[in-house]
């Protein structure tokens, strides 16, 4: 435990020197012979820790704030030493784990598909608390009273792989309801209200609780169309070379959080209301939406 | 205004407007500015905020768009609100439903349309109020002014206190001291000598102080002198203004006039002043001032003041007119003369008695040359009479002496006349136009007996131009040239006596100078006595006048002479080594008329005179008078009538009617002018010719009647001549025919019967006489003509040979009146007279 601590601070202190370093010292020798020493330092904790990667849902800082003592905690309950990996974008996280460098991760149910699919990865845990859906809103006096009024319209989106604001009605839309739209993607769910709101667009795909969190104004100008198909959210996925005991005991860490007030209150954060086990059976109508045909790949795909 | 506001005026005035001039120009002006600054940064900042929501604009990102201009008008407080429309007008930021628009003036609009691939995008107008930014900026301005303001009043008091230790202090200080020694103290404590200009001043204060204390005490001793000078002056001293008021006056007036001082000032003038000065001084001073006319100012005069009893006092008054600050004030210097004028009116009475004396004395002197001429004419003349009846030896020569003594003394007599008549300006001049080398020709001619005695020459140096007359005084240059020739010749024992003469031009044109010099060779005069000797009755040494004789007027009579023709005698000698007189006559006339009355005159002459019968009334109350004139006439075919006084003549004349009346002025009783007037008066005796005969010199002088009553004018002793000459004038006659041959027997009187031991006479004529005649012919030195004549006259006396006695005469009278040409006819007859002796003895 100390030595950890001590691992830990030690880290940071190496980390800090390089950084001090690289920023003092011009010259490559003294670069690579700090680096050398660095990657001496920190080989044996590489071998113990496990990497975990979180969808980029928020900033890094917030992502790091939240997810901090999550994971500090479970480290602790299980004894399985996890680290966060930070991703600096959704395209750079979906690159990273469809290469698997992540042992475990956090990430959208659409994420998991994928990465079930290049990288075998497996969901342990999800919140069983609630469900991923999408809603369309439009404005409150708009003449839209069905899904099927939108057929010209021009609809927004926070980004087309948005799972609950975008795929899924999108996939619905094109399967379920077969209209023809124009997509506005406006980056975020705000934007979708506000352009709703504003009259810049028909329709907005967001979810719910985008929705609550908008300024009451915003709410109060916007009526709710259609909610969409109810899936699991988002999962804590394994990459198979994690061995089973560590999973398990890192799967009771987490629900052993969600057992304590504390635990619930980190968890609270993330957000997980309840958190229980997954599997991806949980996933399978997800997987029948054909939502990959939506997906907007970037960079490989 | 104190100094210390003087300094601090400045600086709150310049505060002050600083003050106001930034709040009013400067601060408005620089809110305007900052206002528009801002609005400008503003307006950049909005375009750049446009720009960096353009992607989020395009994309529809409105949640960022939101984001970001929440936080801009959260950050950017002065930002009222940001407006945000679409292309087609719809406000998509910020929410609210009512548009905020600007509500107040203050509130500054800025806009910017986004445009994207040249289709507008949206507007984005902010409403900012830069009030508050600006008011910040204000306030932190006033904050700078304030300490400004501050940090200004600091440096002025600080400024003002070390001026009033400075100057302010040190100012006052020598102001307290000026006001003392104003006030006569000069004891006043002076500001520390500094080293700045205070200093200076306080040292150069100090400085001025001890002068003036100086000069203060010089200006009381002084002052106190003045004062004693005029307190103790004897003359008044008074000031008056222009209105006449006293202003000062001294103690003398106190003396003079009798007021005491006090009694004076504030009074005017008039007070001392007796009617009717008093009335009209105001009006002197009034005339003064607006003519400038004084008859006082600048000039003393005596003038008449009123003591305080009542008296006038003669007054000696100056007054002087000095200017003091723009007020002319009057001084007047007065002197008592009362004192003076008593001396002066004796002094002038005195004067008056002397100037009776001297002419008592001239009376006396007049009286005198009369009482001794007119016996000495009787001497003389019957002396003349009696040589020709005396015929013994002894006799003679008493005769003789009589004769000289009286001729010598006549000389003396006249000599002194002259200059009588000289010093009392009574001499005329009589200028016409001679001939100057004949002159000197005749004067030369003079001297040429006693020059040939001596054995010593005599030239004359005419010069060429005078060829022409000059307008002189023939007479009085000729006494001036024979006294200066006479003495050279008697003074020069061997060599030369040179007399020349030239012409200087003068100033004036027609007018020159003429120069006649007079050289010898003789015996010099002494240069102590050069100046003596032309002064009366002095000659070059007592034992010269021994040895010389002579009354040593000569060259007095000739200075004076030359004087009063314009002239002056120089005179050049050494001792031993001769003299040389030169006369200068300034601004000599020339004349081409030459004047040839006295050639006339000379070419009448005596023995070729045959009066026709005329008859003649001698009037004199002297008996040997009348006796003298019957005896010169005797000769003649003239009858001579007598009277012995004025009456007497009348009744003759009356009862006569005589040719003509000699007539004798100095009479007993009715005198010649009485008679003159009767014979004027008288319709039958009216045309009666009066020569009027008199032995005063100062003659015409005393004559009342008008020349034109009188024909003739003779003055005693007459020698014959004269008589012959003057009855010339008024009686016919006739010219002998033997003149022009030269022969002289027909005019020379016949009475030859009568001349007693003729062949005597002959024989010392042809032997003694004629010899003595040889010597002195051509020799006109006069007292040896005078002599050769006294000779002739004893000689005729003794022989009772009328002719010659008449002769000699005729020499004498020529001697007397320096008659050369005469004298030379004379001498030149006398062969004439000689052989007409002869004849008679044939």
């Amino acid at each position: 435990m100390y030595l950890k601590k001590f691992q830990t601070a030690f880290n940071q202190t190496c980390a800090k020197v390089a950084y001090l370093c690289r920023h003092l010292f011009t010259t490559q020798t003294v670069f690579i012979i700090f680096f050398s020493l660095f990657s001496i330092c920190r080989e044996p904790a590489a071998e113990t820790a496990f990497r975990f990667g979180v969808v980029p849902q928020f900033e890094v800082l917030h992502i790091q704030k939240i997810w901090g003592p999550v994971l500090t905690e479970v480290s602790k309950i299980s004894g399985v030493q996890l680290r966060l990996v930070p991703s600096p974008s959704i395209p750079d996280f979906e690159k990273s784990f469809e290469k698997g460098e992540y042992d475990l991760a956090y990430m959208n149910p659409y994420h998991l598909l994928v990465a079930n699919k290049f990288q075998a990865y497996t969901p342990v845990l999800k919140d069983n608390g609630r469900w991923l859906y999408g809603i369309i809103v439009v404005p409150k006096e708009s003449l839209i009273k069905v899904v099927t009024d939108l057929n010209g319209k021009t609809i927004a989106f926070p980004s087309p792989n948005a799972l609950g604001a975008a795929l899924i009605p999108r996939a619905e839309f094109a399967n379920k309801f077969r209209i023809e739209y124009t997509p506005k993607y406006v980056k975020s769910h705000t934007s979708v209200y506000l352009n709703v709101m504003l009259g810049q667009v028909d329709a907005g795909g967001g979810v719910q609780s985008t929705l609550n969190r908008q300024k009451p104004e915003i709410q109060e100008t916007l009526r709710v169309l259609y909610e969409t198909v109810k899936v699991s959210p988002h999962p804590i996925a394994v990459h198979p070379r994690v061995d089973t005991a560590s999973v398990e005991r890192i799967r009771n860490a987490f629900l052993e959080l969600g057992r304590n007030e504390k635990g619930r209150q980190l968890l609270e954060k993330i957000p997980i209301k309840n958190i229980g086990l997954a599997s991806m059976d949980d996933y399978l109508e997800l997987k029948s939406l054909g939502l990959e045909q939506f997906y907007v790949t970037s960079g490989t795909k | 205004m104190s100094l210390r506001i003087k300094l601090l005026l400045p600086f709150v005035i310049f505060l002050v407007c600083s003050l106001l001039f930034l709040q009013f120009v400067w601060l408005p002006t620089y809110m305007k500015y900052e206002e528009k600054d801002l609005q400008r940064q503003e307006q950049s900042y909005l375009e750049l905020l446009s720009t960096a929501l353009l992607p989020d604009l395009l994309t529809g990102d409105l949640a960022k768009i939101h984001n970001t201009l929440d936080s801009i008008v959260q950050e950017r407080d002065y930002w009222h609100s940001i407006i945000l429309t679409n292309a087609a007008g719809v406000r998509l930021y910020p929410l609210e439903t009512e548009a905020d628009e600007p509500n107040t003036e203050s509130m500054i609009t800025s806009s910017y349309i986004l445009n994207f691939q040249e289709n507008r995008v949206a507007e984005i107008k902010a409403i900012m109020h830069f009030d508050e930014l600006i008011g910040k900026k204000v306030r932190r301005i006033r904050m700078v002014e304030l300490s400004l303001i501050g940090i200004i009043a600091i440096m002025a008091f600080i400024i003002i206190f070390f001026q009033d230790i400075s100057i302010r202090r040190p100012l006052a200080r020598l102001a307290d001291a000026s006001v003392q020694i104003a006030a006569g103290s000069y004891d006043a404590v002076l500001p520390p000598p500094s080293a700045d200009e205070i200093g200076r001043f306080s040292r150069a204060f100090d400085k001025m102080r001890q002068t003036l204390k100086t000069r203060e005490s010089e200006l009381t001793r002084s002052r106190k002198r003045l004062a004693s000078i005029i307190d103790n002056s004897v003359d008044a001293i008074i000031n008056i203004d222009t209105k006449g008021i006293i202003l000062s006056v001294n103690k003398a007036v106190e003396t003079i006039f009798g007021y005491r001082q006090e009694e004076l000032l504030d009074r005017n003038i008039s007070i001392i002043m007796p009617e009717p000065y008093r009335h009209e001084h105001d009006g002197y001073i009034k005339k003064y001032l607006e003519t400038g006319q004084s008859h006082i100012i600048g000039i003393g005069r005596e003038v008449i003041g009123a003591h305080k009893n009542g008296s006038t006092i003669e007054l000696y008054l100056a007054v002087s007119e000095v200017h003091v600050e723009n007020q002319i004030i009057f001084t007047g210097l007065i002197r008592d003369i009362s004192l003076q004028k008593k001396a002066e009116e004796s002094l002038k009475q005195a004067k008056e008695e002397a100037e009776h004396a001297n002419r008592a004395k001239s009376v006396f002197l007049a009286n005198m040359s009369h009482e001794i001429r007119t016996p000495l004419n009787a001497v003389l003349g019957f002396s003349e009479l009696l040589s020709t009846m005396v015929t013994g030896e002894k006799e003679i020569s008493y005769l003789d002496s009589i004769r000289s003594s009286g001729k010598g003394l006549l000389t003396i007599i006249n000599d002194i006349l002259d200059l009588s008549k000289i010093e009392a300006g009574k001499l005329d001049f009589n200028y016409e136009s001679i001939d100057l080398e004949r002159l000197l020709r005749e004067i030369q001619q003079i001297f040429i007996p006693t020059i040939r005695q001596k054995g010593i020459k005599i030239i004359v140096e005419p010069a060429s131009e005078f060829s022409t007359g000059l307008i002189l005084d023939e007479i009085r240059i000729r006494q001036v040239l024979i006294n200066l020739v006479g003495n050279a010749v008697k003074f020069t024992h061997k060599g030369e006596v040179k007399i020349s003469a030239k012409m200087k031009k003068g100033e004036a044109p027609g007018k020159n100078n003429l120069s006649i010099s007079v050289s010898d060779t003789g015996i010099g005069i002494p240069k102590a006595q050069q100046d003596m000797i032309f002064k009366a009755f002095q000659q070059q040494e007592t034992h010269t006048a021994k040895l010389y004789g002579g009354t040593g007027l000569g060259l007095t009579i000739s200075e004076r002479l030359v004087k009063m023709m314009n002239g002056k005698i120089y005179l050049e000698s050494q001792e031993g080594n001769g003299s040389k007189f030169t006369v200068i006559l300034s601004d000599v006339k020339s004349d081409n008329k030459l004047t040839i009355m006295s050639e006339e005159k000379n070419g009448i002459d005596l023995p070729e005179i045959d009066f026709d019968p005329a008859s003649i009334l001698v009037v004199d109350d002297v008996a040997s008078n009348r006796e003298l004139i019957k005896a010169m006439l005797v000769d003649t075919r003239i009858r001579l009538l007598e009277a012995d006084s004025g009456e007497k003549a009348l009744m003759i004349i009356q009862r006569e009617k005589p040719d003509l009346v000699l007539l004798d002025i100095r009479m007993p009783g009715m005198n010649g002018f009485e008679v003159l007037k009767q014979i004027r008066r008288d319709i039958n005796t009216r045309n009666i010719k009066v020569i009027v005969i008199t032995a005063s010199i100062n003659f015409e002088s005393s004559i009342q009647t008008d020349f034109s009553d009188f024909d003739g004018l003779l003055y005693k002793p007459v020698s014959v001549r004269d008589i012959i000459q003057e009855l010339c004038r008024f009686l016919p006659y006739e010219i002998a025919q033997e003149t022009k041959s030269n022969d002289h027997s027909r005019a020379l009187p016949d009475n030859t019967k009568k001349i007693s031991n003729l062949p005597t006479l002959i024989k010392l004529i042809e032997t003694d006489i004629y010899t003595e005649w040889k010597k002195f012919k051509g020799v006109l030195e006069m007292d040896e003509l005078s002599k050769f004549a006294d000779h002739l006259i004893e000689i005729g006396k003794k022989h009772d040979a009328q002719v010659i006695l008449w002769y000699a005469q005729k020499i004498n009278s020529a001697i007397e009146r320096f008659e050369i040409d005469t004298i030379n006819d004379l001498m030149d007859q006398f062969p004439a007279v000689i052989d007409s002796i002869k004849k008679i003895s044939s």
